[in-house]
């Protein structure tokens, strides 16, 4: 935990990506229309016409195959506004093996003024960072975390009036138990598996893994909120002709229920999921 | 010594109409009610240790007027703010600036104001300072999607730190539901509204509401789509999951205030409804249920009353100043035409009157809710383009240019009456009936006496 005293070197170091490198152009813009023009649009590909603007430019991020273990990966987040994917903030995600268990390092941080001329209010940003224990089963349960939410004007600055908070919780028996600030906020979710939507990116690589096709679940929001009944399906799979020589077969993936606009999850062969997109946000896996 | 007063918490939605609150169900019992679509566990705690007013209008269907009337206490033909993006009149002081000259009330703003002129885009410092209030910069504007976990963070971070001896008077001024907005064609419904179940959503669709055809002539169609029956119910689907969003939003707050050792004063309520696919309108701006009536809830527990769902007292947005300044121990501004609900929240009983309200509508649109019935009055609007706005992409003032011309009320009829006991999804227009002559009378006089003689009309202003 003593890391989180020292978010900048933990960006600097997620910012990076171990093992990924990024070829030029790779026809991505190409192999899209292409799809689409073969009139394959029942599903999955609804979603990325949400990102229709980003793709043309997009680079494929090449990179070994993750592990369902050990990974890294980094995120631009798009607001999906006025029609175009609009940049809105980053998430930052670090999966590693501490001993039968996984440790989870996240970062995820938005513009506070979206919508705000830029000219017109200091550049502040609402910053979510943590470490979460988690159990290394199709859910990533999270068993105990430390997350920290500010709103500041860099990753270093002090929290702007009274916005800090710092979050030591766990989950046990069928409840979530959150201290913050000295004081203890419990809430139950039940007997459902429990998942956290931070890590849901991490589960439906596990889910590509292991060829596992459903998965009903609660969720944990932000740490502090719970939505039951969320379900994680296979909805098909998709290969995308990119040219030269890059052939990408992509499993997608969808998350609906309770508290959650569909989800649609596209995790590729090399098992890392490339998109997420909900509603009116996206993340796209950084080049 | 006298008591110290409580901390006072206003959360404010956008776009949620009344039945959108699980809770509510025995009183929304069609199931094409949205209550029975989805699952809203803080809302149901709010209610379920507060007081509901079901009979609560929003007092102009849309953004600024009705957040102006909000933080004012008066209706939007007196702040000024008749349409959006106009400012609140200067001589109308708002909420904060009331209690920073008569309280000592720590007064904090967070999330979306949208309350008129140059503070829609609020900054922390200087001329677009929302004034008497500090500002949170967060969330001012934009997408509850990307926003509304970022103001209930802040906000629950302020809420829980708040350690100062004076109470606080706080803001939550959230976007969801509104992201529904950009689910219709006008914007980019193409790429958020699929056209057939493609996620497999199956029973959780929402059914089609029995308004969806209705027999009645239209005087306003503005916000009616052309979804297929597919569309809407995607759409539908997805505001019910916005709702759930906010839901988890709330659910923040309320751990935050229920947390603290002191007492907090919530009130919740909504700027307008949503079309929801009633007399196939999306969005808002129309005298319909879906867009006048929104949740409005008190919440002070040892002192409101738990789990009242009130049906009988008339209840708006206007209400909202008058009340926290009784709970705050201060006197409410001069001309503000709410009723004080303390004692009625508390005790169930009031002096005030409370068996009528009214709302406005697109300038010259008039509401009347009295018992069971619903007047609407559309006077002809004279088309006077002079009203500076501001617009929202430089910033700079523009005239302000009516959506469809001065010509936009000149198609009749311009009355209508409902009887909401007997019709509440409003698919019968009494108002061409002659056995409902007296009652439309009736009204009319209540209009001209209670409303239309005691208004002061305000002019725009903008700090831009």
């Amino acid at each position: 935990m003593k890391n989180l005293n020292n978010r900048r070197d933990f960006l600097k170091k997620m910012g990076t990506i171990a093992g990924l490198t990024q070829l030029p152009l790779m026809g991505w813009a190409e192999g899209f229309s292409a799809l689409l023009s073969e009139g394959v649009n029942p599903s999955g590909e609804f979603s990325l016409l949400k990102l229709e603007n980003l793709l043309s430019g997009y680079q494929y991020p090449v990179a070994e195959k993750f592990t369902t273990d050990s990974f890294s990966s980094g995120y631009k987040l798009y607001n999906l506004y006025g029609g175009n994917a609009v940049f809105g903030g980053e998430f930052f995600l670090k999966s590693e093996i501490k001993g039968k268990n996984r440790l989870v390092d996240f970062s995820i941080w938005r513009m506070a003024n979206s919508g705000i001329k830029k000219n017109q209010i200091p550049e502040f940003k609402y910053i979510v960072s943590g470490k979460v224990e988690c159990k290394s089963d199709a859910t990533l349960t999270p068993e105990k975390w430390k997350v920290c939410s500010r709103i500041a004007t860099s990753e270093d600055g002090p929290a702007f009036t009274n916005t800090g908070l710092l979050n030591e919780g766990a989950a046990r028996n069928g409840e979530v138990i959150n201290k913050i600030s000295g004081r203890q906020i419990k809430k139950s979710f039940g007997s459902m598996p429990l998942s956290w939507k931070w890590g849901l990116v991490a589960v439906v690589q596990n889910m590509s893994e292991s060829s596992v096709n459903e998965l009903q679940f609660a969720t944990l929001d932000e740490f502090d909120a719970i939505h039951e009944n969320q379900k994680i399906r296979l909805l098909k799979n998709v290969k995308i002709d990119c040219g030269k020589d890059l052939l990408i077969d992509f499993k997608v993936f969808e998350l609906s229920g309770d508290g959650v606009l569909p989800t649609v999850y596209w995790v590729d062969n090399k098992n890392r999921t490339l998109f997420v997109i909900s509603g009116m946000e996206a993340f796209v896996l950084k080049a | 010594m006298e008591k110290r007063k409580p901390n006072i918490l206003i959360i404010i939605s956008d776009q949620q109409g009344i039945d959108t609150i699980a809770a509510y169900k025995d009183y929304f019992s069609h199931e094409a009610w949205l209550c029975h679509w989805l699952k809203t566990p803080n809302f149901d705690r709010l209610a379920a240790g507060g007081y509901s007013f079901l009979q609560s209008n929003s007092t102009n269907p849309v953004c600024c007027p009705a957040r102006s009337t909000v933080f004012t206490g008066r209706y939007s033909s007196e702040t000024g703010v008749t349409y959006n993006n106009v400012g609140i009149d200067e001589k109308v002081p708002n909420m904060g600036e009331w209690f920073e000259s008569h309280s000592d009330y720590t007064r904090v703003y967070c999330g979306k104001w949208h309350a008129g002129g140059a503070w829609n885009y609020p900054d922390v410092e200087g001329s677009r300072k929302i004034p008497g209030f500090e500002t949170i910069p967060v969330g001012m504007h934009g997408t509850g999607d990307f926003n509304d976990f970022q103001v209930s963070g802040a906000m629950k971070g302020f809420i829980m730190n708040y350690k100062e001896e004076k109470p606080f008077l706080a803001v939550a001024g959230l976007m969801n539901p509104h992201d529904i907005c950009y689910w219709t064609p006008q914007l980019h419904g193409d790429k958020l509204v699929p056209k057939s179940d493609i996620f497999g959503l199956g029973k959780s669709l929402p059914p089609l509401p029995p308004n969806f055809n209705f027999g009645f002539k239209d005087p306003y169609p503005r916000s009616q789509v052309n979804f297929t029956p597919a569309e809407w119910q995607n759409y539908l689907h997805d505001y019910c999951r916005m709702i759930e969003k906010l839901d988890a939003d709330l659910g923040r707050l309320l751990d935050a205030v229920d947390s603290r050792a002191d007492e907090t004063l919530v009130i919740f309520t909504s700027d307008h409804g949503e079309g929801a696919a009633r007399h196939k309108r999306v969005q808002k701006w129309h005298p319909f249920e879906q867009s006048v009536r929104v949740p409005f809830i008190a919440y002070l527990p040892g002192h409101i009353k738990s789990n009242v769902f009130d049906q009988k007292h008339m209840v708006s947005g206007v209400d909202i100043m008058t009340t926290v300044c009784e709970y705050a121990g201060i006197p409410a501004p001069p001309n503000c035409k709410g009723r004080r609900l303390k004692n009625l929240v508390e005790t169930g009983e009031t002096k005030e009157t409370m068996d009528y309200a009214f709302a406005e509508f697109q300038h010259t649109g008039r509401v009347v809710r009295k018992g069971d019935f619903k007047y609407v009055k559309i006077y002809k609007y004279s088309g006077n383009p002079d009203q500076p706005f501001i617009r929202t992409g430089d910033g700079k003032p523009e005239k302000f240019i009516p959506c469809e011309g001065s010509s936009r009320y000149e198609t009749l009829p311009n009355k209508l009456l409902f009887n909401l006991k007997e019709d509440p999804w409003e698919l019968k227009d009494l108002s061409e009936d002659p056995a409902f002559s007296a009652k439309m009378g009736e009204m009319d006089t209540l209009l001209a006496d209670e409303w239309e003689k005691k208004i002061i009309p305000g002019t725009h202003f903008d700090r831009n």
